[in-house]
């Protein structure tokens, strides 16, 4: 108690009063520099201007032994998804391989695209990482990423083994950049025993049908029958909108680059509509900002349809953690022509592990190959994705493997899975789609909020659509 | 001026130039001593300061180049709806949020001043939430909120209060309201430690005098209490003002802005136009307007207070 007094070490109140006022101000601008410095940068060498396979060596490239020497370190990004796996295939590669030692560092999914982008500015030393359709435009035009047919030859001879879907996801004017680390669809799934229990004996095929059956199950009680995963910051949100207006036999954008949501009757627009409209008129849809929120809220037994990347559908169906296991099914994406989006992500490898010498380039090669492609025979690691964590493939032998085929019996209908997947179709890419992703998703979801109108919204999308072709040379 | 003491052997300087002296030498000590921290802080204050200064005067893309474009950033940014959208979410949010947090730090402080069983346990436990990391505090509320299996709903239906479920995250007031749960359940206990240092330097002989002269509890809070902690208050709602402008984790965990854009702050808004939209100058331009505006408000505040609230000594 009795260290508890006034302290007054300063006497005079002008010094105390200033000290104060200075110091609340120094403690703000401490405060502020997180903003500040979340917006600087490192300078890129050549802005604007992609490197070239002849440009002068990157920081980067003190890591590499001098030339003729056996070890090389390569540093490997992936999002987080299952990292034991992937340090576990890291080990058996570098057990293959023993001169070269891999560097892995994770990154959450939903940054992804932002850290790699500060990444590759920054020139932080990457050779191979992950990379998704939407992004390879616009990381190739920077010149961060480069096409691995200008390094190896054996790129070309994947491409008959690969699904056109898959392959297509890998280029970007007219070269391929990647193989596969896995390829999906984003499908329709739904509860089985939810639609039985209501009369309902087989699941929508049109759009129109999916509204008359979540109200006739809204009727028997069930507050929001489809549950989708939307979130401005979510890529999959547009893949997954894309994914709908490909099922109505639509496409975001024509072969010239025009948006098509510009007409109020395309099925993309339709779609949008049909969203917005399942939201906030006949209020059957809700939605939540992840996949992983959307398997866990599939599990309650409150809702009846999704849109989902087809591997949660492996997660629904698992018995050791879904509560509701075996009651979730494919169903071939409503609309007219059943089609859906397929896509692949790959490995991709940097303009940097380039800068670093023939035996980085090289090994950057050997890596590919052994996580993406045939090593011995066999898609190891492809492999090992689809049998452990039910991930898809675009690896086409793969659908003949018997393993694979036991394990995806389990949790999907293998005919019925084929015909979606013959029936998937890759985005059109253009430079500026993942920059106009990002606009499209703020509208989207602030329609769906009701924040703006449809009109408002379409509007705007193409609007921006239009000003970024025209800022890219489109 | 009398003479002082000289030492054997060495004449006394005259006490004026002594004095100049000293105090030159202990104006050099002082500035070699803090110079190394000094430098410290300018490298990680003004030189990106100026970096985003530089960028924000720029159009800065890794795909079209970069280039001088004066201020148009700034007008692209200042005339974006989103701008607009987001500097009043971000103010609406601050209103409401900080004085939450102010008044319950007070009370907060207030209850762990008191002497009953646990009070260390408590202090100690309290500061827990402050100590996780934002973005999983943000997840930790996500599963509180979520509408289908989030555990406020479970635990209200369960106990009879709600026969349906809320849509807590999907509808936007609410949204907002669970992000401001969110950041207070975060900021409280600093907040609250804080206030409790600045009530506990507060001589106990004031409250004695206070409560001989017949004053009731409350009187004790307005007449001793309040101007006691009211330096720390003002240093409280300073920093939580600047937490409220800066937050991003516990949205971008939470909420990912949504529903639309209820809970899409400036700093997200920052954050897209840089990374997402690869417009490095918009961005900049954006940082260096909300600093500007925080530097500006925070000094108005300073400034408005009367001295007292700063000193903490009484008028």
């Amino acid at each position: 108690m009795g260290t508890r007094h006034r302290t007054s070490i300063l006497s005079a109140r002008l010094s105390r009063r200033d000290l104060v006022r200075r110091g609340a101000l120094v403690a703000a601008g401490a405060g502020l520099m997180p903003l500040l410095a979340a917006c600087a940068r490192e300078e890129a060498a050549a802005p604007g201007a992609p490197t070239t396979p002849q440009a002068g060596p990157s920081p980067a490239a003190g890591r590499t032994a001098a030339p003729g020497a056996q070890a090389v370190t390569l540093d490997f990004v992936v999002w987080s998804y299952s990292v034991e796996t992937i340090q576990d295939n890291i080990k058996r590669f570098q057990e293959k391989y023993p001169g070269i030692t891999v560097n892995l560092s994770d990154f959450s999914w939903t940054v992804y695209h932002e850290t790699m982008v500060n990444r590759f500015q920054s020139k932080t030393p990457t050779d191979v990482a992950y990379n998704g359709e939407d992004w390879l435009p616009e990381f190739a035009a920077a010149g961060w990423v480069v096409p691995l047919e200008n390094y190896f030859d054996w790129v070309k001879g994947y491409e008959a083994k690969t699904f056109p879907f898959a392959w297509q996801s890998m280029i970007y004017q007219g070269k391929v950049y990647g193989l596969p680390y896995y390829a999906d669809t984003i499908t329709f799934l739904y509860n089985e025993k939810i639609l039985q229990d209501a009369g309902i004996n087989s699941p929508p095929e049109t759009w129109e049908e999916v509204t008359e059956q979540a109200k006739a199950l809204q009727q028997r009680g069930m507050e929001f029958p489809f549950i989708a995963e939307i979130a401005q910051d979510l890529p999959n949100t547009t893949s997954a909108f894309a994914s709908m207006v490909f099922g109505r036999g639509g496409d975001l954008f024509d072969e010239e680059g025009n948006l098509l949501l510009r007409d109020a009757n395309s099925p993309a627009a339709q779609q949008f509509r049909w969203i917005v409209e399942a939201r906030n008129k006949d209020k059957i849809l809700t939605y939540v900002p992840h996949e992983t929120d959307v398997v866990k809220a599939m599990n309650t037994g409150k809702h009846a349809f999704t849109v989902l990347f087809n591997y949660n559908l492996a997660e629904l169906n698992n018995k050791a953690r879904s509560p509701l296991a075996g009651q979730f099914k494919l169903a071939l994406m409503p609309g007219e022509t059943h089609e859906c989006y397929g896509f692949a992500k790959f490995y991709n490898m940097t303009q940097m592990a380039v800068d670093r010498g023939p035996d980085v380039i090289d090994a950057c090669g050997k890596f590919i190959q052994y996580f993406g492609g045939e090593v011995d025979g066999q898609y190891h690691v492809a492999k090992r994705w689809a049998v452990e964590k039910g991930l898809g493939f675009g690896q086409k032998p793969l659908m003949d493997d018997p393993d694979v085929q036991q394990t995806f019996s389990q949790w999907i209908d293998v005919d019925l899975w084929k015909q979606q997947l013959e029936k998937a179709k890759a985005l059109r890419q253009f430079v500026w789609y993942g920059i106009w992703s990002e606009f499209f998703r703020r509208e989207y979801v602030r329609a769906i909020a009701g924040e703006t109108s449809v009109e408002d919204a379409l509007e705007s999308v193409t609007r921006k659509w239009d000003e970024l072709k025209k800022q890219y040379g489109g | 001026m009398g003479q002082t003491t000289a030492p054997r052997g060495r004449a006394e300087p005259l006490p004026v130039e002594r004095g100049r002296s000293y105090q030159w030498r202990l104006a050099r000590s002082g500035v070699l001593m803090t110079l190394p921290a000094l430098l410290v802080v300018a490298s990680f204050t003004v030189y990106p300061f100026w970096y985003a200064l530089n960028e924000s005067v720029h159009l800065s893309s890794p795909i079209l180049g970069r280039r001088f474009v004066g201020l148009d950033n700034f007008r692209n940014v200042i005339t974006s709806p989103y701008f607009l959208d987001a500097a009043r979410t971000t103010l609406i949010f601050g209103a409401i949020a900080v004085p939450v947090l102010v008044v319950l730090g007070v009370l907060v402080a207030l209850l762990l001043n008191e002497r009953f069983p646990g009070n260390t346990l408590l202090r100690a436990g309290m500061l827990l939430p402050w100590a996780i990391p934002a973005s999983v505090v943000g997840i930790i509320w996500k599963w509180v909120f979520l509408d289908s299996w989030g555990a406020l709903n479970a635990g209200l239906y369960s106990l009879g209060l709600i026969d349906r479920y809320i849509s807590w995250l999907t509808t936007p007031w609410l949204a907002r309201f669970a992000v401001i749960v969110a950041f207070t359940w975060s900021q409280l206990p600093l907040a609250a430690i804080l206030l409790l240092a600045a009530l506990q330097a507060i001589p106990d002989e004031l409250y004695e005098a206070a409560a001989i002269d017949g004053a009731s509890a409350v009187a004790r809070f307005w007449a001793v209490t309040l101007p006691g902690i009211r330096p720390m208050l003002v240093i409280v709602t300073l920093y939580e003002i600047l937490m409220a402008l800066n937050i991003f984790d516990i949205t971008y965990a939470m909420t990912g802005g949504g529903p639309g854009t209820a809970t899409s702050l400036l700093t997200y808004y920052i954050w897209a136009e840089t990374f997402k939209m690869l417009s490095f100058g918009n961005g900049a331009a954006l940082a260096v307007v909300i600093a500007l505006l925080a530097l500006a408000f925070i000094a108005a505040i300073i400034r408005a207070l009367p001295k007292e609230a700063l000193l903490g000594e009484r008028a």
